[in-house]
């Protein structure tokens, strides 16, 4: 199609030209129509087996005395089934409908022409709906009509860049009219956002193949019209954010590529289909978000991100996680879009390191979302933790540990994400903490242990975690931050030294030294934490009263830890234990 | 130089006429474009009544909603201010949406009005489509008729009711119908008649089996068979067998 020509009926429209106009007037002529199939006056199959009964021949059977006396409606039409032996050819009585409805919904327009008589109906309707778009906007900003104007540049591209995409239905040719106008509005005035002509072509051709591909694959008459109400719902946002995309990265749309110029269809079809019936989770910023994010990262290694639907199995997979119990409770649909972003960000820097060896890319990473959320939400009552940006936080967190440590923490996914190393590691610290984890900790400082925790069993994975199993309970890091946890809140601290900032520097002190040298823990002295924090409060109460505070309290407890590890008796002489603290204490 | 400015002042005028007719046929056909794209909406609503889901459910009322709409837009002033090459289509669509919502004499005169206009045969499938909604209107009153008497009718009133006179009047315009086919009728069109003619017939028979009685039945499926002059599972057959098998008509028809 030449784009010229659409211009020129447009702006002819505009300027009332009639011979261009004719353009408009035998679109609309041609223009394909649904035809009503009309009424049944009542059942087919009933009206077969009254009739059959009726024949003189076997009539006997429903006359007073025969088999099917008195029998009308279904029964009837199950008798003549049976008389006749011909369920396969009847079929099933109810499922014929359910059928004929599908079929019903398959029903084409009919066209005004035979095929060669009009013009190419595609073409034409295609034509029409271009000429329709552009003469409501050119009406309605007629300062746009300019000759080097952004529309103008707009439009041609976009028709330009339509060679590929199939318009074999009406209807997806009103789609394409509804990425028109969409862009037209987005970037109608200001193309800054993406100078070239061919990637605009690349960009609205893209947006409007993904748009088409999708509403194609739609089954139902239902999801269809939820369908065209989000398109023009979240058109505009789709153009954004692949418009900011673009900008951002301008490999995207280096042209004269092909596995390039194919790569924003894709990427944005996957991303339709991975929210396909979930739409509504995502406003229309988040979807521009995350389609941003989503063809950024793709851009990186298009033949890779063209070739898995790797943005799809992220997106439903982590849908899945979020729709889990008691997960649902724990993380808001807000921090859907972040999670996702962090994943793709994280992936893309680490490509080579986070490719799945079964080759499905997107379920492995999202394996990593629903770990961290699982890890959350082991054995907590439900409830919101973090606000959505401390949840990005800490997505942060475990994707850089991920990323460091992808096979370790990943280790037990044969079990399902809740066994792996990941969430049994978080769920060890949650589950150790108890119902209020900022009892003891602040936001950060819960932030800041988590990412301590995943470093530490990244260390010792097989000492300290049983990936078997997803009680957390038979961890040993679990039982190592657990004795911590109930020293601070048995012990006696008369003096408030345990605040939450104290609680994380001791954590950071303890929790390296016990989990680098699991023995003492192994053979059932697993109180060494436990007493070494009372110790150290005891003797901030008393004799050390003047000399121990908050600042310093940690250092003490790391030293009696490391000296109760290293002797046995080591807490039985108190001059020894006075002169190790001195000592700690000195030396800081 | 008196002439020169008449001349002038003749064409300034012939300019702003111009530009005055364009302007009130590029709205109407704007506006009319909008007509259209309900009309296919309400189509689409009224062929999936069927479903019993309740979202879709909902659409079957919607569909009548939407062909009022369309008949409210499409008075008669509006389609003459139509340019000449939309008018078939326009009587087409008014009268569809008159049959569908039972105005049935006023889809008979809407037509009338399109099949008069001289350029209907440049729009062959709006051409075909008028020239069946006689059949339709008849289908569709005999289809009142009946359900009326709640589907079950004694063999006089299948008489008195001139069922099979109907039936085969409906039939005839059908067949007169298809005598308009041209080289530049689509197809899909025609498959459209021959669905009707297949839903007539089994109308038909649907009408005939809800006599009360089953000798009357039987007599009244031969007389029919007499009056079409072939077995009516024949003849319903051949209207499946005119549309090409895949078509989801033809799959429609072998099912229902």
């Amino acid at each position: 199609m030449e784009p010229t020509v659409i211009l020129f009926a447009i702006e002819s429209g505009v300027k009332l030209g009639r011979k261009t106009y004719q353009v408009l007037l035998d679109e609309t002529r041609e223009r394909p129509l649904f035809l009503p199939l009309g009424d049944l006056f009542g059942d087919v199959k009933e009206a077969t087996a009254r009739i059959f009964f009726a024949r003189e021949e076997n009539r006997f059977l429903v006359e007073e005395g025969g088999p099917y006396a008195g029998l009308s409606g279904k029964a009837l039409v199950d008798a003549y089934r049976t008389i006749l032996g011909i369920n396969e050819q009847l079929g099933n009585v109810g499922s014929v409908a359910d059928e004929a409805v599908d079929t019903v919904r398959q029903l084409h327009a009919f066209e005004q022409h035979k095929n060669g008589y009009g013009s190419n109906p595609p073409v034409q309707r295609l034509l029409g709906t271009m000429v329709e778009v552009g003469m409501d906007y050119f009406s309605a900003n007629s300062q746009a009509i300019g000759r080097n104007s952004s529309a103008r540049q707009l439009i041609h591209a976009f028709v330009a860049g339509l060679d590929e995409v199939d318009f074999a239905e009406n209807e997806l040719a009103d789609i394409a009219g509804e990425v028109l106008l969409a862009g037209l509005k987005v970037f109608g005035q200001n193309t800054s956002l993406v100078s070239s002509d061919e990637r605009i072509q690349i960009l609205l051709g893209g947006v409007t193949g993904a748009l088409i591909d999708h509403f194609a694959s739609l089954q139902s008459e239902l999801s269809k019209i939820i369908g065209r109400n989000y398109f023009q719902r979240a058109t505009g946002s789709i153009l954004s954010g692949t418009a900011k995309a673009a900008a951002e990265n301008g490999n995207l749309f280096s042209v004269g590529n092909g596995a390039r110029k194919n790569l924003v269809r894709t990427i944005l079809r996957q991303i339709l289909t991975g929210l396909s019936g979930q739409e509504d989770l995502l406003t229309n910023d988040a979807l521009e978000t995350l389609i941003q994010t989503a063809l950024v990262t793709a851009a990186e290694s298009p033949e890779l991100f063209s070739g898995s639907p790797i943005v799809q199995d992220l997106i439903e997979k982590t849908l899945e996680t979020f729709a889990a119990r008691p997960i649902n409770a724990i993380l808001s649909p807000a921090s859907l879009v972040p999670l996702l972003q962090i994943a793709l960000e994280t992936f893309k820097e680490n490509i080579p390191s986070l490719l799945d060896p079964n080759g499905r890319h997107g379920q492995y990473i999202a394996d990593g979302i629903a770990a961290m959320a699982h890890g959350l939400a082991m054995g907590r009552k439900p409830g919101r933790l973090f606000s959505t940006g401390q949840i990005t936080d800490l997505a942060e967190i475990v994707f850089n540990e991920i990323s460091k440590y992808p096979e370790k923490m990943f280790e037990g996914i044969e079990g399902g994400p809740k066994q792996t190393l990941l969430a049994q590691s978080i769920a060890s610290l949650m589950a150790a903490l108890g119902e209020d984890p900022f009892r003891h900790l602040s936001s950060r400082g819960l932030l800041d242990l988590i990412a301590l925790v995943l470093q530490v069993s990244a260390q010792n994975a097989d000492k300290l975690i049983d990936t078997r199993s997803q009680d957390p309970g038979t961890n040993l890091l679990h039982v190592l931050l657990r004795e911590l946890t109930a020293a601070v809140e048995d012990g006696h601290d008369a003096r408030k030294l345990f605040s939450r900032e104290v609680f994380l520097e001791t954590a950071r002190r303890v929790v390296p030294i016990a989990s680098s040298n699991v023995e003492p823990f192994l053979n059932g002295k697993a109180q060494l934490i436990y007493r070494s924090v009372q110790l150290a409060l005891h003797l901030a109460h008393g004799k050390f009263q003047n000399r121990i505070n908050g600042d310093t309290l940690p250092k003490i407890i790391e030293t009696l830890l490391t000296r109760m590890m290293a002797e046995e008796h080591f807490t039985e002489d108190a001059k020894m234990v006075e002169s190790a603290v001195d000592m700690a204490l000195r030396s800081l | 130089m008196n002439q020169m400015n008449q001349k002038l002042r003749r064409f300034k005028a012939f300019l702003l006429l111009a530009l005055a007719v364009a302007l009130v046929s590029s709205c109407a056909t704007m506006s009319y474009r909008d007509i259209q794209r309900d009309f296919n909406e309400a189509v689409r609503a009224d062929n999936v009544r069927i479903e019993s889901v309740d979202a879709l459910g909902a659409m079957a009322s919607n569909s009548q909603m939407l062909y009022e709409q369309v008949i409210l837009n499409l008075t008669d002033d509006f389609i003459h201010s139509l340019p000449t090459e939309l008018k078939p289509n326009a009587y087409a669509i008014r009268s569809v949406a008159q049959w569908r919502t039972g105005k049935l004499p006023e889809a008979r005169l809407s037509a009338e009005e399109g099949l008069k206009l001289n350029n209907v045969h440049e729009s062959p499938r709006d051409a075909m489509v008028l020239r069946m909604i006689p059949a339709l209107i008849i289908d569709q009153e005999l289809n009142h008729k009946f359900q009326q008497s709640g589907r079950t009718i004694s063999e006089q009133q299948y008489v008195d009711g001139e069922y099979q006179m109907g039936f085969l009047k409906a039939l005839r315009e059908l067949d007169s119908a298809m005598e308009l086919a041209e080289p530049g009728t689509p197809p899909g069109i025609l498959h459209y008649l021959h669905f009707h003619r297949y839903r007539m017939l089994q109308n038909w028979r649907i009408v005939i089996a809800g006599i009360d009685d089953f000798a009357a039945i039987d007599r009244a499926h031969r007389e029919a068979e007499k009056a079409l002059g072939d077995s009516m599972t024949e003849a319903i057959n051949s209207q499946v067998d005119k549309v090409p098998a895949g078509s989801p008509l033809r799959d429609l028809m072998e099912r229902l």
